[in-house]
């Protein structure tokens, strides 16, 4: 028996019962479906901080914050260890190789704002003229300062979109005056609408000013909330991380056995953080899909033994025309399989379209991994051809005078 | 065409063994129309399987055109169902969600060759139902359905047709037309075997097999039975 022929008398057989057919095809179809949506989204999320840490230019540059622990993001100048320094900084752009720039960074959170009646309350970010070089912050009007206000300490500010908003409305801030806390500064430049940073914060809401004007006129501190150096070479970034930390562990005095006071963090160390949450939910939720795909399974096998018992006259009328054990066998593992394999294969489409959907409705990145969705269909279609096994043996070891007696 | 010699077959029941035909010797030849008779219990259908290859024998010889199929294999087997027997049963036995050309078909979908829709298109034409190809079962009628039946055991050019009470689920009037069919394919020099309870049935048959308890006690010709028939009694 041609194997062509073998498809059609199993299409035949399912298409003769389309509700059981249908019914046998749903559990691994809603299977395939969601783990489709998880994956597409899981991978989706993953790109879309991809982009931002590309956008930023954070491939090519090594963090270095005070404090030991795993805190994310900027932290106040006034609440982290204050060990970190411009010192550190200078030490590490002369000492450590392939070193190309380091930029300053002295934030603090919760800075009040004011300008006429208006006033709000954000982080404001105290930083060297070149961490625009490292750190892209375009500006839509206006110019980012240079090392001439830094030297001088001059109280100028480049406003957020959504702080100049929060102040201005839709007055033209150039040139105005504002307040931080009690200190007038001037605004010489609206930086461009940005986004989210990686680590979630928004990057629209914030001020930035000279390093030097913030560590001394507004907030009277000499440590660093981080240094960002740019390193030559993104293939670099690893061992001249591994430099910054052992020199800044010498020149902080860490004694032995002692955790370090500072924490030096790399790009591709970042990803991982930031995606490791999403990854692990990525990876429960698939489980629990593949999970619910082995139900699909046990449901195939189960509507399959059934359609087996209720067939048992066709399976004799069959074998007394000719048919072999064999022809039985694939006949019902491959209803089986033909049955799993096109549930899978609508799953998937049900599953892009769900995550697309997602995507536009809810905001939500999706994107399509087509190896990741090949190889769901390929696993529905072993569910089902494993499954499909026990049902087509039963039928297939049936003796021909008794199934034909039905 | 079939030669069998001491067939036995054993029936094993939990731990008592029923013997269903106890040393059946039997010739049939190519061209005869044979039915085989007896009461029920008498072993017919399980010789009708035997002869049919449906199952294999637990003693004995048989000579199926020449060549034995007592000890052959379930594939083996198979392939002879295949190729050189037509089953016809009572309950006609057709898939009922397929079209009687569908039905027709089948026997030839377990054979590597093509041409199958003329095929059984032709064999339709043969038992006169060209204009019920695409009609499924339950749009027939019994005598139809067991012509579409018919009509399937032929489509692979058997040496054997096997009726098993091919007219035991019809009426009268469909069971006189599946005899004349029958008939009518013996003069075309099919080689016929009907198994049967009923005498005005057999009597189509050139010859009549009578078997009681597993053994053939006689055998008769129509001209025979007509005699004691008429007289009421068993000869």
């Amino acid at each position: 028996m041609k194997i062509v022929s073998t498809v059609r008398v199993s299409i035949k057989g399912l298409t003769t019962n389309k509700l059981r057919t249908f019914f046998m095809m749903l559990g691994v179809l809603i299977g395939i479906t969601a783990l489709t949506v998880i994956v597409s989204v899981g991978q989706g999320a993953k790109a879309q901080v991809m982009q931002k840490m590309e956008n930023l230019s954070a491939f090519g540059a090594v963090m270095v914050i005070p404090g030991g622990g795993m805190t994310r993001g900027l932290g106040s100048v006034d609440t982290v260890p204050a060990t970190l320094t411009a010192e550190d900084a200078q030490t590490i752009q002369a000492e450590v190789p392939n070193v190309q720039d380091v930029a300053l960074v002295q934030s603090k959170q919760g800075m009040s704002i004011k300008f006429a009646g208006q006033s709000t309350t954000t982080m404001v970010w105290g930083v060297t003229p070149n961490y625009p070089t490292i750190r892209p912050t375009p500006v839509s009007r206006g110019e980012f300062f240079g090392p001439e206000e830094q030297t001088s300490t001059a109280r100028v500010a480049i406003l957020g979109q959504d702080t100049a908003v929060a102040l201005f409305g839709d007055a033209d801030p150039l040139e105005q005056t504002i307040r931080i806390e009690t200190v007038p500064f001037k605004v010489v430049g609206i930086q461009k609408k940005m986004g989210a940073s990686p680590g979630g914060g928004n990057l629209d809401d914030r001020i930035l000013i000279p390093q030097a004007t913030a560590g001394r006129r507004l907030f009277n501190l000499t440590n660093m909330t981080q240094l960002v150096i740019q390193i030559k070479g993104r293939d670099q970034v690893p061992g001249a991380a591994e430099q910054v930390k052992r020199l800044l562990h010498e020149r902080h005095h860490i004694a032995p056995g002692m955790p370090d006071d500072f924490s030096v963090r790399i790009a591709e160390q970042m990803l991982g953080i930031l995606t490791g949450t999403s990854q692990t939910l990525t990876l429960f939720l698939s489980i629990v899909a593949a999970l619910s795909l082995l139900v699909g399974g046990f449901i195939v096998m189960n509507i399959m033994l059934i359609s087996v018992g209720e067939r048992t006259k066709e399976i004799g009328l069959r074998r007394a025309v000719g048919a072999r054990r064999r022809d039985i066998l694939v006949q019902f593992i491959l209803e089986a399989g033909v049955v799993t394999a096109s549930g899978g294969l609508i799953g998937v489409f049900l599953g892009v379209g769900g995550a697309l959907l997602a995507s536009h409705l809810m905001g939500w990145p999706a994107a399509l991994s087509w190896p990741a969705i090949g190889g769901a269909v390929i696993f529905a279609g072993i569910v089902g051809l494993a499954f499909g096994v026990q049902p087509a043996r039963k039928a297939a070891g049936l003796h021909p005078v008794e199934a034909l007696r039905g | 065409m079939i030669r069998m010699d001491g067939i036995q077959k054993t029936y094993r029941v939990g731990d008592v063994e029923v013997p269903a035909l106890r040393g059946i010797s039997l010739h049939i030849k190519k061209g005869e129309f044979v039915a085989i008779m007896g009461p029920s219990g008498c072993g017919k259908s399980t010789l009708m399987n035997l002869m049919g290859c449906l199952d294999t024998p637990s003693a004995g010889s048989y000579l199926l055109d020449g060549k034995e199929v007592a000890g052959l294999d379930d594939d083996a087997l198979s392939t002879i169902r295949n190729r050189k027997i037509g089953f016809v049963f009572q309950s006609f036995n057709l898939l009922p969600r397929a079209t009687a050309l569908e039905n027709v078909e089948l026997p030839l979908i377990y054979r590597d060759e093509g041409g199958i829709k003329a095929k059984a298109a032709a064999a339709l034409v043969s038992v006169g139902l060209a204009d019920r190809a695409q009609h499924k079962p339950t749009e027939l009628s019994g005598g139809q359905q067991q012509r579409v039946a018919a009509a399937r055991a032929l489509v692979t050019d058997p040496a054997i047709l096997m009726a098993d009470e091919p007219t035991g689920n019809l009426d009268t009037k469909a069971s006189e037309e599946i005899m004349v069919l029958f008939g009518d394919l013996h003069r075309q020099g099919r080689t016929i075997v009907l198994v049967t309870h009923e005498p005005d049935i057999a009597r189509h048959a050139e010859r009549t097999i009578h078997l009681k308890d597993g053994k053939v006690v006689w055998e008769s010709r129509p001209e025979d039975v007509l005699v004691p028939a008429a007289t009421g009694g068993q000869p």
